[in-house]
């Protein structure tokens, strides 16, 4: 047998880098620094930045970044928009679509970067695990079906159409290894689309990091309370309009000096207030000094595979207000008490109404939420998991 | 008297076979047909498949549409594309010297194969609940490769794969040998093959292969067969596709070296459709096609039966042989084969020229040997291919499958 001193990882994302957002590819890095140690591990991907275009940004080739090896392929042709979309009405509107239209789709929506793939078939003995991160793109759907006997699957996946109308994810989530699942639900929410009980898998998730604030200055310019918090894309696809709708349903009918900010970057009209505020990118110390001075933090996305935000947001003591119709966040809201769920304006008027009024009951749900976050998402906890997992199936292989 | 509709109806399962029905000819799919008519005793089998009769073209040649025989349901689903055997050729080239090639490619390859059968497919797709399970035959053509993944947690895939191009070349079967939920073997060596390829040992499965029923009245056809076809002389009989990829432009030389070395007038006799040309030679009898009747009296009336195919997942012709007391001759470089021989003792296995030489000497001059041989085929099919041990393997791994489903 062949004798290494540490198992070979080799993680397979489709965008890698320090400022990089995303919930898949924040996730790959947090993993694989905290895998590290336990593992030598190549990361794969492509050399974009931004996931419309895959414009290739990075150069190709090896670096290492935070003492580990990432090895970036070029993408061979950007995202085509209108060639995208209109194979996308192609398979969501025909149910008896085949493999050929699948794979076309698949190719489309990218990275389209054949070097991964040509990296993991001449690879594939070399290492003893591949880790896919994300169900829906190129490096993924067409990089898995190449090595499954040695694939754990990350599929960050939740009740969407791509996962629901194409007929080649019930091939691709029967076929690895292993399944690594980010909550219950999407456990759940997949082992009832696609039966797939059978494959080992195991319910993760991440740990809420926050940095130590006691030392950092604020910025000039920080809202003045009381505000809500959103951050992340804000995108009509994340629902931001019903956000939107909501504070100002709330405001017309409490008519306090409460103001929404906004961190992250705008793919969407935001409307013209004085008590909805635009901050764009902050750093992350500031991001999380605006957080923990919020009185709520408000996630309207329906499409939520674990919500590290979510997370952040409880460790910190602010109350949450999270949709309902993601069963991930109505989850979250269900086992920790420490907010509320709303569907629409009226809901989230009276949560975020009660949560104003009543300062005992903002502060009981601010230590629910501590609370659950140290039971059930503390790093060390979760990566003993995943480490003991990764071993299991190694070893069930051999 | 207490007895309910329900307790009386027989649960539904679905057999996909690419071709199928009585002008077929081809080991799996007369596998098919034994399996579905066997199963009928069970439960209520239809069978889906396409209108093709041969295997290259694809050609619409049965009615589309739905026939019951012999107990089972056969729906025909009409093949939209012909095979266009450039384009599969080009398309082969391609995936085949591309190690890298992908999902689209691989896709591609899967349609170019045919028989291309969308409607069956979509016949699948509606129809998932209506059966227990769904019974997969063979690895290669676009009704497994394209359909099968449809209902994989239903499915029971009966591979007959073997060590070829594109079972090694074509990416994809890595995903695809992962997905059902069973497998049926032919051979222990079949499953050697496939869970050492695709790493698949997870997965249930069991060993079956065919039962042999000989024909009633077997003297009698086999003084008739001799009469008709002036069968004076000794012969060896190849039965199967005459074919150069069945191994058989070796046999053509290995038998005329022997001819060389022994000049008695021993024959060879071949039953089966010609896909290459055969050497004119007065030692070499051509029979063509023979029913099934007159290919049982042909081997029952040989020294020998000999399997020069290097590519067998069973040899169900073997076991003919075998039943009927018959020695057989087979190639050792198919693993199915050399095993078969191995176990059963009833033949002896050959590689290369010189052993084939030697082999067939042996069988023809030791005759107390030879009837030894020809004791232990019978009772080695009898005990390891009974039909009914096969049936109750068969049944087993349904009601498996159908138990996981259930609770899954």
């Amino acid at each position: 047998m062949n004798w290494k001193a540490k198992k070979e990882l080799c993680f397979v994302v489709q965008r890698y880098g320090e400022e990089m957002g995303g919930g898949a590819e924040a996730l790959c890095a947090s993993y694989v620094e905290r895998l590290k140690d336990d593992f030598d591990i190549t990361v794969v991907t492509s050399c974009a930045k931004d996931y419309n275009t895959w414009r290739n940004v990075y150069p190709a080739g090896y670096e290492t970044i935070g003492g580990v090896k990432v090895h970036r392929f070029s993408t061979r042709t950007e995202r085509d928009p209108e060639e995208s979309a209109r194979l996308t009405l192609e398979v969501y509107g025909d149910q008896y679509h085949d493999l050929e239209l699948s794979a076309k789709w698949l190719l489309s929506i990218g990275p389209d970067c054949p070097g991964i793939i040509r990296f993991i078939r001449d690879h594939e003995d070399r290492f003893d695990l591949f880790i896919f991160f994300g169900y829906l793109y190129y490096q993924t759907t067409f990089g898995l079906p190449l090595v499954p006997h040695k694939a754990v699957l990350i599929p960050t996946a939740h009740d969407e159409d791509p996962i629901n109308k194409c007929n080649y994810f019930g091939s691709l989530f029967n076929m690895p290894a292993g399944i690594i699942y980010l909550t219950r639900e999407e456990r759940a929410f997949v082992q009832k689309k696609f039966l797939n009980g059978h494959i080992p898998s195991m319910v993760a998730g991440a740990g809420a990091d926050i940095p130590d604030l006691s030392a950092a200055k604020p910025d000039a310019g920080l809202p003045e309370n009381p505000y809500i918090v959103y951050i992340g894309r804000i995108d009509d696809t994340k629902d931001c309009s019903l956000l939107f709708r909501s504070f100002i349903e709330y405001k017309r009918r409490y008519k306090d000096d409460t103001k929404l900010v906004l961190l992250g970057e705008r793919y969407m009209e935001i409307p013209e207030r004085d008590d909805i505020l635009e901050m764009g990118f902050v750093s992350e110390e500031q991001k999380f000094i605006i957080l923990k001075g919020a009185a709520a933090m408000a996630l309207p996305s329906k499409a939520e595979s674990l919500s590290i935000v979510t997370l952040e947001a409880m460790a910190l003591g602010v109350p949450v207000l999270l949709r309902k119709s993601s069963d991930v966040l109505d989850g979250h809201v269900k086992r920790s008490g420490a907010g509320f769920g709303f569907d629409d304006e009226a809901d989230f008027a009276d949560a975020l109404h009660a949560l104003r009024a009543d300062d005992a009951l903002a502060k009981k749900m601010g230590k629910n939420g501590k609370e659950y976050i140290q039971k059930h998402y503390r790093w060390d906890i979760i990566m003993d998991g995943i480490k003991s997992f990764i071993k299991d199936i190694m070893e069930e292989r051999t | 008297m207490g007895i309910t509709s329900e307790t009386t109806q027989k649960r539904k399962i679905c057999l996909v076979s690419q071709r199928y029905g009585e002008r077929v000819n081809g080991g799996a799919e007369l596998l098919a047909r034994q399996y579905a008519e066997r199963l009928s005793a069970y439960f209520d089998v239809d069978v889906l498949t396409s209108c093709a009769v041969d295997y290259y073209s694809w050609k619409n040649e049965y009615a589309p549409g739905r026939e019951t025989k012999n107990g089972v349901t056969v729906l025909r689903f009409e093949t939209q594309e012909e095979r266009d055997m450039d384009l599969f050729g080009n398309v082969s080239h391609q995936v085949y010297t591309d190690r890298y090639n992908d999902m689209e490619q691989c896709a591609r390859w899967y349609k170019v194969s045919g028989p291309y059968c969308p409607t069956l497919r979509r016949y699948i797709m509606d129809h998932k609940d209506d059966y227990i399970v769904f019974i997969f035959m063979g690895y290669l053509y676009y009704t497994t490769t394209i359909c099968m993944p449809c209902v994989a947690r239903k499915a029971i895939m009966i591979t007959t794969a073997h060590d070829e191009e594109p079972f090694n070349r074509v990416n994809f079967y890595r995903a695809l040998f992962r997905l059902p939920a069973a497998f049926v073997f032919l051979s222990e060596e079949e499953k050697n093959l496939v869970q050492s390829r695709f790493h698949n040992g997870h997965i249930p499965y069991v060993i079956t292969g065919a039962g042999v029923t000989l024909p009633e009245g077997l003297q009698k056809d086999k003084d008739r067969f001799k009469a008709r076809y002036g069968m004076r002389s000794d012969y060896i009989i190849y039965v199967g596709r005459v074919d150069a990829a069945k191994g058989c432009a070796e046999l053509f030389e290995y038998f005329k070296a022997y001819k060389n070395k022994h000049p008695d007038d021993l024959k060879l006799v071949l039953a089966g459709g010609r896909f290459m040309d055969v050497p004119q030679s007065g030692d070499i009898i051509e029979l063509g096609f023979l029913s099934e009747v007159e290919k049982f009296a042909a081997i029952a009336g040989a020294k020998a039966l000999v399997q020069p195919s290097g590519l067998e997942s069973l040899g169900i012709v073997v076991l003919e042989a075998m039943k009927l007391g018959v020695p057989v001759l087979l190639n050792a470089n198919s693993d199915v084969l050399r095993g078969q021989a191995k176990r059963s003792n009833a033949g002896l296995s050959y590689s290369g020229k010189e052993e084939f030489l030697r082999a067939l000497h042996l069988i023809l001059t030791d005759e107390a040997l030879a009837k030894k041989m020809g004791e232990n085929g019978i009772q080695f099919v009898d005990t390891q291919y009974g039909w009914d041990i096969i049936e109750q393997k068969l049944c087993r791994i349904i009601d498996k499958v159908s138990g996981d489903e259930l609770e899954g």
